[in-house]
Protein backbone atom coordinates (compact mmCIF):
# COMPACT_ATOMS: atom_id res chain seq x y z
CA UNK A 1 0.00 0.00 0.00
CA UNK A 2 1.34 3.40 -0.64
CA UNK A 3 0.95 6.73 0.75
CA UNK A 4 0.29 9.97 -1.43
CA UNK A 5 1.27 13.36 0.49
CA UNK A 6 -0.15 16.54 -1.03
CA UNK A 7 0.85 19.61 0.31
CA UNK A 8 -0.70 22.68 0.29
CA UNK A 9 -0.17 26.09 1.35
CA UNK A 10 -2.71 28.77 2.50
CA UNK A 11 -1.54 31.73 4.36
CA UNK A 12 0.56 30.88 7.65
CA UNK A 13 -0.91 27.27 7.81
CA UNK A 14 0.49 24.13 5.85
CA UNK A 15 -2.63 21.62 5.01
CA UNK A 16 -1.23 18.44 4.27
CA UNK A 17 -3.50 15.50 2.84
CA UNK A 18 -2.58 12.19 3.34
CA UNK A 19 -3.82 9.37 1.43
CA UNK A 20 -3.08 5.70 2.15
CA UNK A 21 -1.31 4.20 4.91
CA UNK A 22 1.10 5.40 7.33
CA UNK A 23 3.63 2.44 7.92
CA UNK A 24 7.38 1.54 8.68
CA UNK A 25 7.86 2.40 4.56
CA UNK A 26 5.91 5.67 4.45
CA UNK A 27 6.09 7.46 7.52
CA UNK A 28 9.48 8.99 6.19
CA UNK A 29 7.40 11.22 3.76
CA UNK A 30 4.79 12.41 6.28
CA UNK A 31 8.17 13.60 8.23
CA UNK A 32 9.73 14.94 5.27
CA UNK A 33 6.47 17.27 4.55
CA UNK A 34 6.01 18.63 7.51
CA UNK A 35 9.82 19.36 8.37
CA UNK A 36 9.46 20.59 4.46
CA UNK A 37 6.73 23.07 5.49
CA UNK A 38 8.52 24.34 8.36
CA UNK A 39 11.14 25.15 6.32
CA UNK A 40 9.33 28.15 4.94
CA UNK A 41 9.64 31.66 7.19
CA UNK A 42 5.99 32.16 7.12
CA UNK A 43 4.36 28.50 8.09
CA UNK A 44 3.23 27.88 11.77
CA UNK A 45 0.76 25.78 11.77
CA UNK A 46 0.52 22.40 10.28
CA UNK A 47 -2.70 21.07 9.17
CA UNK A 48 -2.85 17.08 8.74
CA UNK A 49 -6.01 15.81 6.90
CA UNK A 50 -6.51 12.43 7.77
CA UNK A 51 -9.92 12.05 5.83
CA UNK A 52 -7.78 8.87 3.09
CA UNK A 53 -5.95 7.50 5.44
CA UNK A 54 -6.93 4.29 6.59
CA UNK A 55 -4.65 2.64 8.35
CA UNK A 56 -1.60 3.62 10.97
CA UNK A 57 1.00 1.31 12.27
CA UNK A 58 3.17 2.15 15.54
CA UNK A 59 6.03 4.03 13.38
CA UNK A 60 3.39 6.09 12.00
CA UNK A 61 2.57 6.80 15.61
CA UNK A 62 5.77 8.10 16.30
CA UNK A 63 6.43 10.15 13.67
CA UNK A 64 3.23 11.84 14.64
CA UNK A 65 4.39 12.25 18.07
CA UNK A 66 7.69 13.68 16.36
CA UNK A 67 5.84 16.12 13.51
CA UNK A 68 4.29 17.74 17.07
CA UNK A 69 7.47 18.38 18.50
CA UNK A 70 8.93 19.32 15.66
CA UNK A 71 5.90 21.70 15.19
CA UNK A 72 5.53 23.28 18.57
CA UNK A 73 9.40 23.89 19.00
CA UNK A 74 8.55 26.36 16.01
CA UNK A 75 5.51 27.60 18.24
CA UNK A 76 3.07 26.43 15.92
CA UNK A 77 0.42 23.31 16.36
CA UNK A 78 -0.14 20.63 14.45
CA UNK A 79 -3.39 19.78 14.11
CA UNK A 80 -5.21 16.28 12.56
CA UNK A 81 -8.04 16.70 11.08
CA UNK A 82 -11.17 14.17 9.72
CA UNK A 83 -9.58 11.46 11.81
CA UNK A 84 -11.31 8.11 9.73
CA UNK A 85 -13.17 6.32 12.65
CA UNK A 86 -10.61 3.01 12.33
CA UNK A 87 -7.48 5.75 12.54
CA UNK A 88 -9.63 7.41 15.52
CA UNK A 89 -9.57 4.20 17.17
CA UNK A 90 -6.01 2.60 16.89
CA UNK A 91 -4.67 6.44 17.90
CA UNK A 92 -7.25 5.97 21.21
CA UNK A 93 -5.73 2.49 22.02
CA UNK A 94 -2.52 3.79 21.76
CA UNK A 95 -3.11 5.84 24.38
CA UNK A 96 -2.14 8.94 21.95
CA UNK A 97 -5.31 10.67 20.98
CA UNK A 98 -5.19 13.28 23.99
CA UNK A 99 -2.06 14.55 22.58
CA UNK A 100 -2.26 14.16 19.15
CA UNK A 101 -5.65 15.92 19.01
CA UNK A 102 -5.51 18.46 21.45
CA UNK A 103 -6.87 16.68 24.90
CA UNK A 104 -10.69 17.00 23.94
CA UNK A 105 -11.21 13.94 24.02
CA UNK A 106 -8.62 12.30 26.17
CA UNK A 107 -10.46 9.99 27.80
CA UNK A 108 -13.64 9.16 25.30
CA UNK A 109 -13.52 6.57 23.73
CA UNK A 110 -14.98 6.31 20.24
CA UNK A 111 -18.29 4.98 19.96
CA UNK A 112 -18.40 1.99 18.17
CA UNK B 1 16.01 -21.94 26.33
CA UNK B 2 13.34 -22.82 23.82
CA UNK B 3 14.42 -19.97 20.96
CA UNK B 4 11.28 -19.33 18.63
CA UNK B 5 10.29 -23.17 19.16
CA UNK B 6 7.42 -22.55 16.39
CA UNK B 7 9.46 -21.84 13.89
CA UNK B 8 11.50 -24.69 14.03
CA UNK B 9 7.98 -26.58 14.23
CA UNK B 10 7.24 -24.94 10.84
CA UNK B 11 10.59 -26.36 8.80
CA UNK B 12 8.89 -30.22 9.34
CA UNK B 13 11.91 -31.96 10.58
CA UNK B 14 14.29 -30.02 13.44
CA UNK B 15 16.71 -28.25 12.01
CA UNK B 16 19.09 -25.87 13.77
CA UNK B 17 17.27 -23.28 15.91
CA UNK B 18 17.96 -19.93 14.20
CA UNK B 19 19.90 -20.03 11.34
CA UNK B 20 16.96 -22.02 9.70
CA UNK B 21 14.51 -19.23 10.02
CA UNK B 22 16.71 -16.56 8.44
CA UNK B 23 17.31 -18.74 4.90
CA UNK B 24 14.52 -20.76 4.61
CA UNK B 25 16.02 -24.24 2.76
CA UNK B 26 15.01 -23.91 -0.88
CA UNK B 27 13.12 -26.71 -1.90
CA UNK B 28 15.28 -29.51 -4.30
CA UNK B 29 12.72 -27.84 -7.36
CA UNK B 30 14.41 -24.05 -6.98
CA UNK B 31 17.96 -25.24 -6.00
CA UNK B 32 19.66 -24.72 -9.12
CA UNK B 33 16.73 -23.18 -11.20
CA UNK B 34 18.59 -19.91 -11.54
CA UNK B 35 21.65 -22.10 -13.57
CA UNK B 36 19.32 -24.11 -14.89
CA UNK B 37 17.51 -21.86 -16.58
CA UNK B 38 20.51 -19.62 -17.85
CA UNK B 39 21.80 -22.99 -19.53
CA UNK B 40 18.48 -23.81 -20.80
CA UNK B 41 18.59 -20.39 -22.69
CA UNK B 42 21.98 -20.63 -23.82
CA UNK B 43 20.78 -23.83 -25.80
CA UNK B 44 18.01 -22.25 -27.07
CA UNK B 45 19.63 -19.08 -28.45
CA UNK B 46 22.37 -21.87 -30.15
CA UNK B 47 18.88 -24.61 -31.58
CA UNK B 48 17.54 -21.36 -33.41
CA UNK B 49 20.54 -19.74 -34.69
CA UNK B 50 21.79 -23.37 -36.26
CA UNK B 51 18.21 -23.79 -37.26
CA UNK B 52 17.30 -20.57 -38.81
CA UNK B 53 21.23 -20.45 -40.36
CA UNK B 54 21.19 -16.69 -38.67
CA UNK B 55 24.92 -17.04 -39.55
CA UNK B 56 25.93 -16.71 -36.05
CA UNK B 57 24.11 -13.52 -35.51
CA UNK B 58 22.05 -14.32 -32.49
CA UNK B 59 25.22 -14.99 -30.30
CA UNK B 60 24.97 -11.64 -28.83
CA UNK B 61 21.92 -12.82 -26.81
CA UNK B 62 24.14 -15.15 -25.14
CA UNK B 63 24.91 -12.43 -23.25
CA UNK B 64 21.51 -12.62 -21.45
CA UNK B 65 22.35 -15.60 -19.95
CA UNK B 66 25.32 -14.59 -17.68
CA UNK B 67 23.60 -11.75 -16.32
CA UNK B 68 20.45 -13.47 -15.79
CA UNK B 69 22.29 -16.01 -13.41
CA UNK B 70 24.60 -12.91 -11.83
CA UNK B 71 20.87 -11.97 -10.53
CA UNK B 72 19.64 -14.84 -8.99
CA UNK B 73 22.67 -17.37 -8.74
CA UNK B 74 26.01 -17.68 -7.01
CA UNK B 75 29.21 -15.83 -8.31
CA UNK B 76 30.54 -19.74 -9.14
CA UNK B 77 27.60 -20.72 -10.89
CA UNK B 78 27.50 -17.56 -12.90
CA UNK B 79 30.89 -18.81 -13.88
CA UNK B 80 29.96 -21.52 -15.15
CA UNK B 81 27.22 -20.23 -16.82
CA UNK B 82 29.02 -17.38 -18.21
CA UNK B 83 31.99 -20.25 -19.58
CA UNK B 84 29.15 -22.52 -21.00
CA UNK B 85 28.41 -18.88 -23.01
CA UNK B 86 31.29 -18.22 -23.91
CA UNK B 87 31.67 -21.87 -25.70
CA UNK B 88 28.25 -21.43 -27.38
CA UNK B 89 29.37 -18.57 -28.76
CA UNK B 90 32.44 -19.69 -30.11
CA UNK B 91 30.76 -23.19 -31.32
CA UNK B 92 28.24 -21.29 -33.03
CA UNK B 93 30.82 -20.17 -35.75
CA UNK B 94 30.86 -23.99 -36.97
CA UNK B 95 27.70 -24.60 -38.84
CA UNK B 96 28.11 -21.85 -40.56
CA UNK B 97 32.00 -21.51 -41.57
CA UNK B 98 32.30 -18.28 -39.50
CA UNK B 99 34.58 -19.30 -36.79
CA UNK B 100 37.27 -17.16 -36.90
CA UNK B 101 36.08 -13.60 -39.05
CA UNK B 102 36.44 -10.65 -37.54
CA UNK B 103 32.49 -10.32 -37.37
CA UNK B 104 32.31 -13.58 -35.08
CA UNK B 105 35.38 -12.79 -33.07
CA UNK B 106 33.58 -9.20 -32.39
CA UNK B 107 30.62 -10.72 -30.91
CA UNK B 108 32.49 -13.79 -29.42
CA UNK B 109 34.47 -10.76 -27.20
CA UNK B 110 31.17 -8.75 -26.20
CA UNK B 111 29.67 -12.27 -24.56
CA UNK B 112 32.93 -12.67 -22.93
CA UNK B 113 32.79 -8.81 -21.42
CA UNK B 114 29.30 -9.43 -20.44
CA UNK B 115 30.53 -12.97 -19.31
CA UNK B 116 33.13 -11.47 -16.73
CA UNK B 117 31.07 -8.30 -15.42
CA UNK B 118 28.47 -10.76 -14.53
CA UNK B 119 30.50 -12.65 -12.68
CA UNK B 120 31.73 -9.53 -10.99
CA UNK B 121 28.04 -8.27 -10.00
CA UNK B 122 27.03 -11.99 -8.85
CA UNK B 123 29.88 -11.25 -6.28
CA UNK B 124 28.77 -7.83 -5.41
CA UNK B 125 25.68 -9.12 -5.11
CA UNK B 126 25.97 -12.31 -2.76
CA UNK B 127 28.28 -10.22 -0.75
CA UNK B 128 25.95 -7.47 0.07
CA UNK B 129 22.98 -9.60 0.73
CA UNK B 130 25.34 -11.54 3.48
CA UNK B 131 26.16 -8.63 5.12
CA UNK B 132 21.98 -7.25 5.37
CA UNK B 133 21.10 -11.24 6.44
CA UNK B 134 23.97 -11.20 9.16
CA UNK B 135 22.83 -7.58 10.63
CA UNK B 136 19.54 -9.02 10.74
CA UNK B 137 21.03 -12.05 12.67
CA UNK B 138 22.65 -9.89 15.31
CA UNK B 139 19.09 -8.00 16.08
CA UNK B 140 17.50 -11.30 15.63
CA UNK B 141 19.90 -13.16 18.63
CA UNK B 142 20.09 -10.07 20.34
CA UNK B 143 16.57 -9.70 20.67
CA UNK B 144 16.21 -13.05 21.92
CA UNK B 145 18.96 -13.39 24.38
CA UNK B 146 17.08 -10.36 26.30
CA UNK B 147 14.18 -11.66 26.30
CA UNK B 148 14.07 -14.56 29.30
CA UNK B 149 12.16 -17.47 29.22
CA UNK B 150 9.48 -17.40 31.87
CA UNK B 151 9.33 -19.55 34.58
CA UNK B 152 6.68 -22.32 33.37
CA UNK B 153 4.41 -22.57 36.50
CA UNK B 154 4.21 -19.43 39.26
CA UNK B 155 2.21 -18.23 42.19
CA UNK B 156 -0.34 -20.85 41.34
CA UNK B 157 -0.27 -19.72 37.36
CA UNK B 158 0.92 -21.91 34.12
CA UNK B 159 3.04 -19.45 31.67
CA UNK B 160 4.42 -20.02 28.11
CA UNK B 161 5.73 -17.46 25.79
CA UNK B 162 6.93 -16.92 22.54
CA UNK B 163 9.13 -14.33 20.62
CA UNK B 164 8.02 -14.17 16.57
CA UNK B 165 11.06 -11.92 14.92
CA UNK B 166 9.98 -10.12 12.06
CA UNK B 167 11.83 -11.95 8.75
CA UNK B 168 12.70 -8.90 7.36
CA UNK B 169 15.25 -6.71 8.45
CA UNK B 170 13.88 -3.78 8.71
CA UNK B 171 10.74 -5.25 10.31
CA UNK B 172 12.88 -6.43 13.71
CA UNK B 173 12.00 -3.95 16.71
CA UNK B 174 11.55 -4.16 20.04
CA UNK B 175 8.73 -6.00 21.38
CA UNK B 176 8.96 -7.33 25.06
CA UNK B 177 7.88 -9.15 28.06
CA UNK B 178 8.88 -10.03 31.67
CA UNK B 179 7.55 -11.75 34.16
CA UNK B 180 8.18 -11.46 37.98
CA UNK B 181 7.03 -13.73 40.11
CA UNK B 182 6.35 -12.75 44.16
CA UNK B 183 5.11 -15.36 46.12
CA UNK B 184 1.44 -15.80 45.83
CA UNK B 185 1.55 -12.52 43.17
CA UNK B 186 2.93 -12.37 39.41
CA UNK B 187 3.51 -9.57 37.54
CA UNK B 188 3.59 -9.04 33.88
CA UNK B 189 4.46 -6.60 31.36
CA UNK B 190 3.75 -7.33 27.97
CA UNK B 191 5.26 -4.29 25.47
CA UNK B 192 6.26 -2.72 22.07
CA UNK B 193 8.88 -0.32 21.72
CA UNK B 194 7.76 2.61 18.82
CA UNK B 195 10.65 1.79 15.92
CA UNK B 196 12.84 -0.62 14.80
CA UNK B 197 16.20 -2.23 14.76
CA UNK B 198 19.25 -2.37 17.48
CA UNK B 199 18.18 1.11 19.14
CA UNK B 200 15.21 -0.48 19.97
CA UNK B 201 16.19 -3.96 20.96
CA UNK B 202 18.11 -2.08 23.42
CA UNK B 203 15.60 -0.04 24.99
CA UNK B 204 13.31 -2.89 24.98
CA UNK B 205 16.07 -5.09 27.23
CA UNK B 206 16.34 -1.84 29.11
CA UNK B 207 12.75 -1.77 30.16
CA UNK B 208 12.38 -5.26 30.75
CA UNK B 209 15.11 -4.70 33.18
CA UNK B 210 13.95 -2.12 34.82
CA UNK B 211 10.63 -3.77 35.27
CA UNK B 212 12.17 -6.97 37.28
CA UNK B 213 13.76 -4.55 39.37
CA UNK B 214 10.64 -1.62 40.07
CA UNK B 215 8.43 -5.09 39.91
CA UNK B 216 9.84 -5.99 42.88
CA UNK B 217 10.09 -3.05 44.95
CA UNK B 218 7.01 -1.05 44.53
CA UNK B 219 3.21 -2.28 45.68
CA UNK B 220 1.30 -0.20 43.65
CA UNK B 221 1.31 -1.37 39.77
CA UNK B 222 0.37 2.46 38.71
CA UNK B 223 4.24 3.67 39.98
CA UNK B 224 5.52 0.47 38.28
CA UNK B 225 4.10 2.26 35.32
CA UNK B 226 5.77 5.54 36.89
CA UNK B 227 9.32 4.19 36.33
CA UNK B 228 9.13 3.05 33.40
CA UNK B 229 7.92 6.37 32.37
CA UNK B 230 10.97 8.09 34.19
CA UNK B 231 13.25 5.49 32.65
CA UNK B 232 11.91 5.80 28.84
CA UNK B 233 11.90 9.73 28.70
CA UNK B 234 15.75 9.83 29.78
CA UNK B 235 16.23 8.23 26.35
CA UNK B 236 17.58 10.19 23.27
CA UNK B 237 15.44 10.91 20.56
CA UNK B 238 15.97 9.81 17.28
CA UNK B 239 15.90 12.31 14.30
CA UNK B 240 12.82 11.31 12.67
CA UNK B 241 10.92 9.40 15.69
CA UNK B 242 9.70 9.78 19.19
CA UNK B 243 10.89 7.25 21.82
CA UNK B 244 8.25 5.32 23.15
CA UNK B 245 6.93 2.28 24.41
CA UNK B 246 3.29 1.04 24.64
CA UNK B 247 2.59 -1.53 27.45
CA UNK B 248 0.19 -3.18 29.75
CA UNK B 249 1.08 -3.97 33.14
CA UNK B 250 -0.59 -7.13 34.79
CA UNK B 251 -1.32 -8.02 38.19
CA UNK B 252 -2.83 -11.75 38.63
CA UNK B 253 -3.21 -12.58 42.61
CA UNK B 254 -5.47 -15.47 42.87
CA UNK B 255 -8.55 -14.50 40.73
CA UNK B 256 -7.86 -11.28 40.39
CA UNK B 257 -6.45 -9.87 37.27
CA UNK B 258 -5.27 -6.04 37.84
CA UNK B 259 -4.13 -4.18 34.72
CA UNK B 260 -2.55 -0.61 34.26
CA UNK B 261 -2.89 0.29 30.49
CA UNK B 262 -0.06 2.36 28.69
CA UNK B 263 -1.37 2.64 25.14
CA UNK B 264 -1.10 -1.52 24.57
CA UNK B 265 -3.50 -3.90 23.17
CA UNK B 266 -5.87 -5.50 25.69
CA UNK B 267 -5.19 -8.80 26.54
CA UNK B 268 -7.79 -11.58 25.42
CA UNK B 269 -9.67 -13.32 28.35
CA UNK B 270 -10.31 -17.12 26.99
CA UNK B 271 -13.07 -18.54 29.59
CA UNK B 272 -12.95 -22.11 30.03
CA UNK B 273 -16.58 -22.21 28.43
CA UNK B 274 -14.37 -21.51 25.47
CA UNK B 275 -15.82 -17.99 25.06
CA UNK B 276 -13.10 -15.01 24.36
CA UNK B 277 -13.12 -11.56 25.12
CA UNK B 278 -11.54 -8.91 25.46
CA UNK B 279 -10.23 -8.01 29.28
CA UNK B 280 -11.74 -4.89 30.63
CA UNK B 281 -9.05 -2.33 31.12
CA UNK B 282 -9.31 1.44 31.94
CA UNK B 283 -8.91 3.64 28.99
CA UNK B 284 -5.41 3.87 27.88
CA UNK B 285 -3.26 5.73 28.80
CA UNK B 286 -0.05 7.61 26.79
CA UNK B 287 2.61 5.09 26.35
CA UNK B 288 5.59 4.93 28.67
CA UNK B 289 7.84 7.77 28.05
CA UNK B 290 5.31 10.18 27.07
CA UNK B 291 4.27 11.20 30.51
CA UNK B 292 1.36 12.41 31.23
CA UNK B 293 -1.15 10.86 33.83
CA UNK B 294 -1.36 7.43 34.97
CA UNK B 295 -5.40 6.14 35.68
CA UNK B 296 -4.77 3.53 38.78
CA UNK B 297 -4.94 -0.14 38.00
CA UNK B 298 -8.40 -1.85 36.72
CA UNK B 299 -9.11 -4.88 38.09
CA UNK B 300 -10.90 -8.09 36.50
CA UNK B 301 -11.55 -11.46 37.46
CA UNK B 302 -10.68 -15.01 36.17
CA UNK B 303 -11.40 -18.54 37.16
CA UNK B 304 -9.26 -21.24 37.59
CA UNK B 305 -9.37 -22.68 33.90
CA UNK B 306 -8.87 -19.21 32.48
CA UNK B 307 -6.61 -18.36 29.96
CA UNK B 308 -5.39 -14.64 29.61
CA UNK B 309 -3.14 -14.02 26.04
CA UNK B 310 -0.75 -10.91 26.36
CA UNK B 311 0.26 -9.82 22.64
CA UNK B 312 1.30 -7.14 20.78
CA UNK B 313 0.03 -5.48 17.38
CA UNK B 314 1.80 -7.29 15.28
CA UNK B 315 -0.65 -10.38 15.48
CA UNK B 316 -3.79 -8.13 15.33
CA UNK B 317 -1.99 -6.30 12.26
CA UNK B 318 -0.56 -9.37 10.17
CA UNK B 319 -2.60 -9.21 7.29
CA UNK B 320 -2.88 -11.67 4.25
CA UNK B 321 -2.62 -11.27 0.49
CA UNK B 322 -5.43 -9.06 0.61
CA UNK B 323 -4.46 -6.95 3.22
CA UNK B 324 -7.21 -7.93 5.53
CA UNK B 325 -5.92 -8.44 9.42
CA UNK B 326 -5.91 -11.58 11.30
CA UNK B 327 -9.05 -11.97 13.01
CA UNK B 328 -9.32 -12.78 16.85
CA UNK B 329 -11.83 -14.97 15.86
CA UNK B 330 -9.54 -16.85 14.80
CA UNK B 331 -7.88 -17.26 18.56
CA UNK B 332 -10.97 -18.95 19.87
CA UNK B 333 -9.80 -22.50 18.05
CA UNK B 334 -5.79 -22.00 19.34
CA UNK B 335 -6.88 -21.25 22.76
CA UNK B 336 -8.70 -24.27 23.36
CA UNK B 337 -5.53 -26.92 22.87
CA UNK B 338 -4.58 -28.89 26.06
CA UNK B 339 -1.69 -26.89 26.99
CA UNK B 340 -0.66 -23.39 26.91
CA UNK B 341 2.41 -24.24 24.85
CA UNK B 342 0.37 -25.99 22.39
CA UNK B 343 -1.96 -23.02 22.32
CA UNK B 344 0.95 -20.45 21.48
CA UNK B 345 2.12 -22.98 19.05
CA UNK B 346 -1.15 -23.14 17.75
CA UNK B 347 -1.38 -19.23 17.38
CA UNK B 348 1.40 -19.46 15.51
CA UNK B 349 0.48 -21.73 12.76
CA UNK B 350 -2.82 -19.75 12.47
CA UNK B 351 -0.60 -16.65 11.70
CA UNK B 352 1.42 -18.18 9.49
CA UNK B 353 -1.57 -19.91 7.61
CA UNK B 354 -2.73 -16.31 7.58
CA UNK B 355 -0.15 -14.11 6.40
CA UNK B 356 0.97 -16.83 3.81
CA UNK B 357 4.59 -16.81 4.82
CA UNK B 358 6.54 -15.05 8.02
CA UNK B 359 5.32 -12.23 9.09
CA UNK B 360 6.10 -8.31 8.48
CA UNK B 361 6.43 -7.33 12.50
CA UNK B 362 7.59 -8.93 15.83
CA UNK B 363 5.28 -11.36 17.37
CA UNK B 364 5.51 -11.46 21.21
CA UNK B 365 2.49 -13.69 22.77
CA UNK B 366 2.75 -14.93 26.54
CA UNK B 367 -0.43 -16.89 27.76
CA UNK B 368 -1.21 -17.36 31.20
CA UNK B 369 -3.72 -20.05 32.92
CA UNK B 370 -4.74 -20.37 36.38
CA UNK B 371 -4.34 -23.15 38.03
CA UNK B 372 -6.39 -24.97 40.65
CA UNK B 373 -4.70 -24.53 44.38
CA UNK B 374 -3.23 -27.71 45.37
CA UNK B 375 -3.18 -27.54 49.62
Amino acid sequence: MELTVDTMQVGAVTRIRLVGEMDLATSGLVHDAVIAALARDSVHDVILDFADLTFIDSTGMGTLVACQRAVTVRGGTLRLEHLAHFVRRQLFAAGLLGLLCGGEDDQAAPSN
Amino acid sequence: MRPNPPVDRSEGKAPPARSSFADAAPSRWTRWLGLRLAIGFVAVVLLIDVAAGTHAVLIGFLALAPLFAAAVESPRRTAVVSATATTAAVAAGLPSGMLGSLDHLLRVAVVIAVSLMAVYVARARTGREQRLRRMAEIVRTTQAAILREPPQCAAGVELAARYVAAYEEAGVGGDLYEVVADQDRLRIIVGDVCGKGLAAVRLASAVAGAFRQSAIIRSDLTQVARDLDDLVAREPTPARAATFVTAVLVELRGGEIGTVNCGHPAPILRHCSGELEELKVSPPDRPLGLGGPRTPECVARWDVGDRLLLLTDGLLEARDSERRFFPTSALRACLAEPSVDQCLDAVWDAVHRHVGGEPHDDIALLLAERRPVVR
